[in-house]
């Protein structure tokens, strides 16, 4: 028995030891390489990684070849002097995998996207999750959902069960989804929305504008822009056409006056009530531990606070274009103002075709055409009933009237010519519990308030992230042209770090070939995004590589060996020839030392 | 005050263009001292250049060659900006990609076309929607699309050229040179110089003088106003303190005129002649004058690298072309010490004849492999990361191509003098010694690609196609050296494996970046050349397959006779 085994142990060893294996291990480690780059060829590098490089029987392959070299190692033993090189180098390649191991282990790569002036504390890791978050409990989970290499399907769905009795199933996905929008008539809240056509000889155009969704208030609609606006009355709306500069912008409606809020901010206003002052203005805000602020410039939330001195004491408001019906003020003051804020697209009067839809306090609408760069006369507006616009020989009606419209996002699968980046990808979620159950559609980086019966979820579909234990702030970021062209000849990033633990707050340049280390983590210019008029944005990598060290050091072992072996061992070898003359031929087949003669002729 | 009365006598529009007679066939004009403005800079492609380079290039891009007619590139330069109206009639654009010419319906002369025809050609430019629809979202292109876009490109550099807007060559401060056009439009005529006698308008003057000269035949007045011109963009330049000195320029001029990578190439090539042909003869003195011949054009080699550093700021590495030459290079410099060490005859012959068939390629396909001196993308501008790492590879590269050499100068023994035993064994021994730096170079370069991965983007193996057809490479030969080690790969084994080896450095060296086309390395992305390679692949396959049938014959009968025979 013991004999048998140690036969096959021996066997084993010889076959994990042998040349032989060394040859195939080689040869199908160059062939698996070289099938990989067609097919990061054929599709992309993350592809090659799911079905090559990265799957467990590549890892196994490198696994037998690391055996294979330890094995090989060892049965040299006793090891000679001859064998230093041939030694160091398998040493080598032995850290090398070891590093690399390590490395597929625990290390991980992900980015940091800053716009100039933005702080960052988290990276992105190019691996979708889905986050499920009971708002009542307070209680979140997360859960990996990348499926962009095995995508569910209504017969294959992806299914999972969340915070307790909550099934969330996945039936259908899209790599590349264009967002669409659907109208629906059931929003709780008022949010007026019409649907315009407009129609000519050769073509028709339908699309919704909304007169609360500021992102969709104003559209390119065939020949002509769209905007569709509230207004507190029918004066205003002739006033608006008169000076289009003073409501390019949020305005203030205060008692039957007008007040612009960009040139009048912070400075006091005498008015009847008092002085008011307009403190702040918020293109998108939003509530956070600190009070209210601003989430980035886009107007999707606009607001703003002001104050008003009276002789008998102050008022503090706060006033949302998109929320007329909330109280401004906070607390138990009962004020008499009621001002209103109006956020007016600022390109609402810049083409010279151009409608305006008006939507009046009392619920009336009006429109006004512009051809030719000449507004004509405001008139009430009726539901399908077609008007000559004066461009070419369009008409436009209102074909939809949807005073509390609410929108749901469907989504539609684009083709991405390759090597490009497409738009995010979406799932299709259900959720059920025992009471009730609802289906949708959510993007990347959306998220939507569900309830089911009593329960109050929040889902959102996202990249995962991760806290790197910093911050960073991005200061400028700088691209470098070659002169006489716009060809690029530098990025950098100057940023701020800030590490609150370790006491830091370090001015740094990040810049091609000059990365920034901190923590664990290094951080690269990765790529970038100019926006002329706008903060620029710095895309960073940031990477945690816990075996480059081993890396580095088996590679210089390596080489090491490999120029003993290559230079040293012949040496070492001649030396033994030459102290055994008689026996000229080596022991060692194959690696003839000594340099054939020619004989002369 | 000459000036003054050269501006009066010549009095005409600045781009006389349309007084030439229709039909008349332009020729280069006797006496033109054109040589004058090769030392004027231009600021074009993110660089200053001398006039020379830049019409070159241009000559070179628009008409697939650098002499055109006997014209000098300037001189055609000049040619194009006087008479347009009589070149653009005539076939000047290089069309020779058949299947476009079929595509949309051209009818080349001598495979170019005209750029009248082809702008009014309503084929092509409902074509190039289509292409330019393409490129716009980024979609790869197909090779007849490709050829569409350069061939748009030649189409619109001869407007730019002949309109002047491509000549900035009117320094100014900020950065941003000035075209010939827009001064034109400064100084449409000898008034406005007048009204506004600055530096410019000095400068619109001396412009116009050269081109009314030119364009009259006026060689005399031609070389005067040339010299005007030089010397008033110079000191303009000098005034914005943005101009090349006199060395940089010379020095650009002088690789340009002097061509030492073509003198190179002819050296090696009858080097390999003396050399080869000292194999038969006995004595030395053959060989000794080839040795010298080699060296000789080695240093010529040399000096062109030298320039071209000097010129560029960069070591030579950063685009197909240079690594070619740099290739071709390390060829030459291992089969030098590879001779002083063994005086093996073969290195010399071997490397004499790759560095003469590479430096032959990287001068005669400037399409593929552009000699021009472009901008890095900012990736790339590292002189260290670039010194160690390019240069480590490449010339890993060049001990592999030196290891093919002997290899098939191995493989030709065994098949028709197979009785010269101790010879063939003395190539397989070197063959091994090419290899073995070969492979001590590859994987150090690998490495230091990854280091310098570490440091460039954030990872020190990302998989990405050049990484890794370097590392199948590698591989490919460590299986050579370990199969030899084992005893399986005896001496025929081993120059079989040198040559089928070589592909995998071939696809990692050109098929990366010319057939796979993807990944980080795409700075070096080119097209084209796909024959030359594919020919050159199935020659040494059909060789590769030839020597190892002829083996066979050869030497297996001799090992079973008996089963052979009666089986």
């Amino acid at each position: 028995m013991n004999s048998v085994l140690s036969k096959i142990g021996r066997a084993l060893f010889g076959f994990l030891s042998s040349l032989k294996l060394a040859v195939i291990v080689i040869l199908s480690l160059a062939a698996v390489l070289a099938v990989g780059t067609f097919y990061e060829s054929l599709y992309d590098t993350d592809t090659a990684k799911h079905y090559v490089y990265g799957t467990w029987w590549f890892t196994a392959i490198l696994g037998v070849l690391g055996l294979n070299v330890l094995f090989a190692a060892l049965s040299r033993w006793p090891w000679k002097r001859h064998h230093i090189g041939f030694l160091v180098t398998h040493l080598g390649i032995l850290i090398l995998l070891a590093g690399s191991l390590l490395t597929l282990i625990e290390g991980y790569e992900g980015q940091m996207i800053l716009a100039e002036g933005e702080t960052g504390k988290k990276m992105t890791i190019k691996e979708a999750q889905l986050f499920f978050y009971d708002v009542d409990l307070g209680k979140l989970e997360q859960k990996p959902a990348e499926f962009r290499f095995d995508p569910p399907d209504p017969r294959r769905p992806w299914a999972t069960r969340v915070l307790g009795d909550v099934e969330a199933r996945v039936d259908d996905f899209i790599p590349n989804a264009a967002e669409d929008i659907r109208v629906e008539a059931d929003n709780p809240l008022d949010n007026p929305a019409l649907e315009i056509k407009i129609s000519g000889s050769r073509t028709t155009m339908q699309e919704w504008v909304f007169a609360r969704e500021f992102e969709r208030q104003r559209l390119n609609l065939g020949p002509a822009t769209v905007a569709y606006l509230e207004l507190p009355d029918l004066a205003a709306f002739r006033r608006l056409l008169k000076e289009p500069e003073a409501f390019a912008g949020p305005a203030l409606w205060l008692e039957g006056a007008w007040i612009p809020v960009k040139p009048n901010l912070n400075q006091p206003l005498k008015t009847r009530a008092g002085t008011l002052t307009l403190k702040n203005y918020l293109s998108n805000a939003a509530v956070d531990p600190n009070g209210l602020r601003s989430v980035d410039s886009e107007r999707v939330n606009p607001a703003l606070t002001l104050t008003l001195e009276t002789p008998t004491g102050g008022e503090r408001h706060t006033v949302f274009a998109k929320f007329p019906m909330l109280p401004t003020v906070h607390g138990e003051v009962n004020s008499k103002l009621r001002p209103r804020l109006y956020d007016f697209p600022p390109d609402w009067n810049a083409s010279d075709n151009a409608l305006v839809l008006a939507r009046l306090e009392n619920g009336e609408h009006y429109y006004a055409l512009k051809s030719g760069g000449a507004w004509r006369e405001i008139s009430p507006l009726a539901l399908d009933k077609p008007v000559g616009t004066g461009w070419m020989d369009f008409e436009f009606s209102v074909v939809q009237d949807t005073p509390r419209a609410r929108i749901e996002k469907v989504y539609r699968k684009v083709s991405v010519p390759k090597g490009k980046e497409g738009p995010p990808s979406a799932v299709r979620l259900a959720l059920a519990n025992a009471q009730a159950s609802r289906e949708f559609w959510l993007g990347r980086g959306e998220s939507r308030d569900v309830d089911l019966g009593p329960r109050r979820l929040k889902v959102a579909y996202g990249l995962k992230s991760k806290p790197v234990g910093f911050e960073l702030r991005l200061d400028d970021f700088r691209m470098g042209t070659y002169e006489g062209t716009k060809d690029p000849a530098s990025y950098e990033s100057q940023v701020t770090l800030i590490d609150r633990e370790a006491q830091v707050q370090d001015s740094r340049l990040i810049a091609m070939n000059q990365p920034l280390e901190h923590g664990k983590y290094k951080l690269f210019q990765a790529s970038y995004q100019l926006n002329p008029g706008g903060p620029d944005y710095s895309v960073l990598a940031v990477a945690y590589d816990p075996g480059i060290f081993l890396k580095y050091l088996g590679s210089i072992v390596m080489c090491t060996g490999i120029a003993l072996m290559f230079w040293f061992k012949p040496m070492f070898v001649q030396k033994r020839i030459a102290a055994r003359k008689a026996q000229a031929s080596s022991a060692t087949a194959g690696l003839s030392p000594e340099i054939p003669m020619e004989k002369t002729p | 005050m000459i000036r003054m009365k050269t501006f009066l006598m010549l009095g005409i529009l600045f781009f006389p263009a349309a007084l030439l007679a229709e039909g008349e066939r332009p020729a280069p004009k006797p006496g033109m001292q054109v040589e004058i403005l090769r030392e004027v800079a231009i600021q074009e492609g993110g660089r200053k250049k001398p006039f020379d380079t830049f019409a070159r290039e241009t000559v070179r891009t628009i008409t697939g060659r650098e002499k055109f007619q006997g014209f000098d590139p300037i001189e055609l330069i000049y040619s194009w900006l006087t008479q347009t109206k009589a070149w653009e009639k005539l076939p000047i654009l290089d069309a020779g990609f058949k299947p476009l010419q079929e595509q949309v319906g051209l009818k080349p002369t001598d495979g170019r076309v005209a750029p009248a025809d082809l702008a009014a050609n309503q084929e092509f430019q409902l074509f190039m929607q289509t292409v330019a629809a393409k490129q716009q979202e980024g979609a790869s292109l197909s090779e007849i699309e490709r050829h569409a876009a350069s061939l748009m490109q030649r189409l619109n550099l001869f407007y730019t050229i002949a309109s002047g807007s491509a000549l900035t060559m009117i320094p100014q401060a900020g950065g941003h040179w000035e075209s010939l056009e827009k001064l034109a439009e400064r100084y449409p005529n000898l008034s406005a110089m007048q009204a506004a006698p600055t530096a410019d308008a000095k400068i619109a003057g001396a412009v116009q003088g050269s081109l009314a000269a030119y364009f009259q035949g006026d060689a005399a007045l031609f070389g005067q106003m040339a010299i005007m011109m030089r010397d008033l963009l110079k000191e303009q330049g000098q005034i914005v303190k943005d101009y090349p000195s006199a060395q940089d320029l010379h020095r650009e001029i002088r690789l340009n005129t002097v061509k030492p990578f073509r003198l190179a190439w002819l050296g090696y090539a009858l080097a390999f002649f003396l050399l080869i042909s000292s194999l038969w003869m006995k004595g030395k003195g053959l060989y000794w004058v080839g040795m010298g011949l080699l060296a000789l054009s080695f240093g010529v080699h040399i000096y062109g690298f030298v320039l071209r550093m000097l010129i560029s700021g960069r070591p030579p590495v950063t685009n197909m072309y240079e690594s070619v030459i740099w290739v071709a290079f390390g060829v030459v410099l291992f089969a030098l010490i590879f001779e002083a060490v063994y005086r093996a005859k073969i290195y010399a012959v071997a490397a004499a004849a790759l560095a003469t068939l590479l430096m032959v390629v990287a001068d005669s396909v400037p399409s593929i492999l552009d000699p021009a001196i472009d901008p890095l993308v900012p990736v790339l501008r590292s002189n260290y990361w670039l010194t160690i790492h390019v240069l480590t590879i490449t010339l890993s590269y060049a001990a592999f191509a030196l290891a093919l050499g002997v290899g098939n100068a191995s493989l030709g023994y065994y098949i028709f003098k197979p009785q010269a035993k101790e010879r063939i064994e003395r190539l397989n021994y070197f063959l091994y010694r090419s290899m073995q730096v070969g492979v001590i170079l590859l994987a150090a370069g690998t490495i230091l690609g990854g280091v310098w991965a570490n440091a460039s983007w954030g990872r020190f193996w990302g998989w990405d196609p050049k990484e890794v057809w370097a590392l199948i490479a590698l591989l490919g030969y460590l299986a050579i050296l370990h199969g030899r080690f084992a005893g399986w790969l005896r001496g025929f084994g081993l120059a079989l494996g040198s040559v089928l080896a070589f592909l995998l450095v071939l696809m990692a060296w050109y098929g990366v970046n010319f057939i796979l086309g993807v990944g980080l390395h795409s700075y070096g992305f080119s097209s084209g050349g796909a024959t030359g390679m594919a020919t050159f692949v199935g020659i040494e396959l059909l060789w590769v397959g030839f020597a190892t049938l002829r083996y066979k014959m050869l030497f297996k009968p001799a090992r079973v006779p008996a089963m052979g025979r009666s089986g």
